[in-house]
């Protein structure tokens, strides 16, 4: 009798504690692009590599900052190997995918925010149930990658409109706009991941107003924040943002 | 009737002179394009057009520097014996178009062709180097920008070419730039995998 009730108390303890570790915040990976070696996009001394990370830091503090779990491809400006990437990605518990990817673009006329998502490619099934091969991209993937873009485009202020420079595979009853700043188009940081992900681009390293914009103080995290608000809105998560202070009357 | 003889002779002299003038003025003009548009192709393949050839116009995809959106610009090219010749003249044309001034093409300094071919199914294969791009001189935009160009030029001139495919080196190439995924869906049109299943 005694060794029962021993046995009992011992289970419910460990159950206790077993639930306990089980980190039950949603997770959100942040893939800043290129690092080490490959250093992105370059102008003059902006490197996209460093953007990346700079901002894909911000945004990690912001989402734990927001009761998020946070999953970096990479934390540091080190290589990193691409089937590991995919792999850290898709076995994750990620409900969105987040890459970071400064860019550039000669003429200096295009500004960020700019969201890629990768649009449905010949390898997925038609069968939505069955295991899809790597690489494929099913149609209710993208419409997932999609909305998120959506979402957090929303936040930001851009106009969420399917850029003209969209693949047009991606476009079932889309109507395209010269000004979208949401694309449709096949992205390496993309390819053979296997969850709701999106390309952000925050800035482009090419224009003056991007640079001043990001070279303020608070800049990076607003964006941040505003980020993490999208993503939420995504996932049907409410936040508790604190309420901005008044400002003194005269 | 005397009088008349020499109204005859100073026209036909006139005519004789002009004709003369013309014919210079084309033959120089098509002589020095033909050799320069044949020395620019790699390929050991018949000449891309021959003097006497009627011009054509054609449209490449070009950026406008004030707001970077591609718009079409005329161009000229040759008729020749071939199609395959008008569209690798074409290729050459977009590749080598104007890089300074108000209106642009998206080509990155230091992109080459090697060769293009154009297999019975209508794709248009392009071969190109990227070796002597400068490293970090190509963003995601600029390639999707090139890629775009590049199809929709070689599509909107001729109604044969019903998808495009970019090879690096001879080779299918995951990105042509690092960002942009070559062989996975090549805007609009899906391009197959694998030249050798054609």
């Amino acid at each position: 009798m005694k060794t029962s009730l021993f046995i009992l108390l011992l289970s419910v303890f460990s159950w206790g504690f077993a639930q306990a570790d089980v980190d039950t915040r949603p997770q959100v990976v942040i893939d800043p692009g290129h690092g080490g070696s490959d250093t992105g996009s370059k102008e003059g001394s902006e490197v996209e590599k460093t953007w990346n990370l700079k901002i894909a830091e911000a945004l990690s503090k912001a989402f734990e900052a927001n009761g998020y779990q946070v999953l970096m491809t990479r934390t540091s400006d080190d290589d990193l190997d691409s089937e590991k990437r995919i792999n850290t990605i898709n076995t994750s518990n990620a409900k969105v995918v987040l890459s970071i990817h400064a860019d550039r673009e000669w003429t200096g006329t295009q500004t960020g925010p700019f969201f890629v998502v990768e649009p449905p490619n010949q390898s997925a099934t038609a069968d939505v149930d069955s295991i899809q091969p790597l690489g494929a991209i099913t149609a209710l993937q993208y419409h997932a990658s999609l909305k998120l873009a959506r979402n957090i485009g929303q936040k930001l202020g851009a106009n969420i409109s399917m850029s003209d420079l969209s693949d047009s595979r991606g476009l079932a009853g889309e109507v395209v706009s010269p000004n979208g700043k949401v694309a449709c188009l096949p992205h390496q940081s993309l390819r053979y991941i296997s969850k709701p992900a999106v390309v952000i681009t925050p800035l482009f390293i090419t224009s003056a107003s991007d640079l001043k914009k990001f070279g303020e103080s608070t800049a990076i995290d607003d964006f941040a924040l505003k980020v993490v608000v999208g993503v939420s809105d995504n996932l049907g998560i409410v936040l508790k943002l604190p309420t901005p202070t008044a400002g003194v009357a005269k | 009737m005397n009088s008349k003889f020499p109204v005859v002779k100073v026209t036909m002299a006139v005519t004789a002179f002009f004709l003369i003038v013309f014919g210079v003025f084309f033959f120089l003009k098509f002589h020095g394009k033909a050799k320069s548009l044949e020395l620019a192709h790699n390929a050991n393949s018949t000449p891309l057009f021959e003097t006497g050839d009627k011009p054509m116009k054609v449209y490449i995809k070009a950026v406008e520097m004030d707001n970077g959106k591609l718009f079409n610009l005329q161009e000229t090219i040759y008729q020749s014996k071939t199609r395959i010749n008008q569209m690798r003249q074409l290729l050459l044309v977009f590749l080598n178009g104007p890089r300074t001034g108000k209106d642009q093409v998206p080509v990155p300094e230091g992109l080459k062709l090697n060769d293009f071919y154009f297999t019975p199914q209508g794709t248009a294969v392009v071969d190109i180097s990227t070796d002597q791009i400068m490293p970090g001189k190509m963003g995601f935009y600029e390639e999707v920008l090139f890629i775009r160009a590049l199809i929709e030029t070689m599509s909107q001139n001729f109604f044969e070419i019903k998808q495009v495919k970019v090879l690096v080196d001879g080779k299918d190439a995951k990105t042509l730039a690092g960002h942009y995924a070559l062989g996975s869906a090549d805007l609009g049109a899906p391009v197959v995998q694998n030249v050798n299943s054609f």
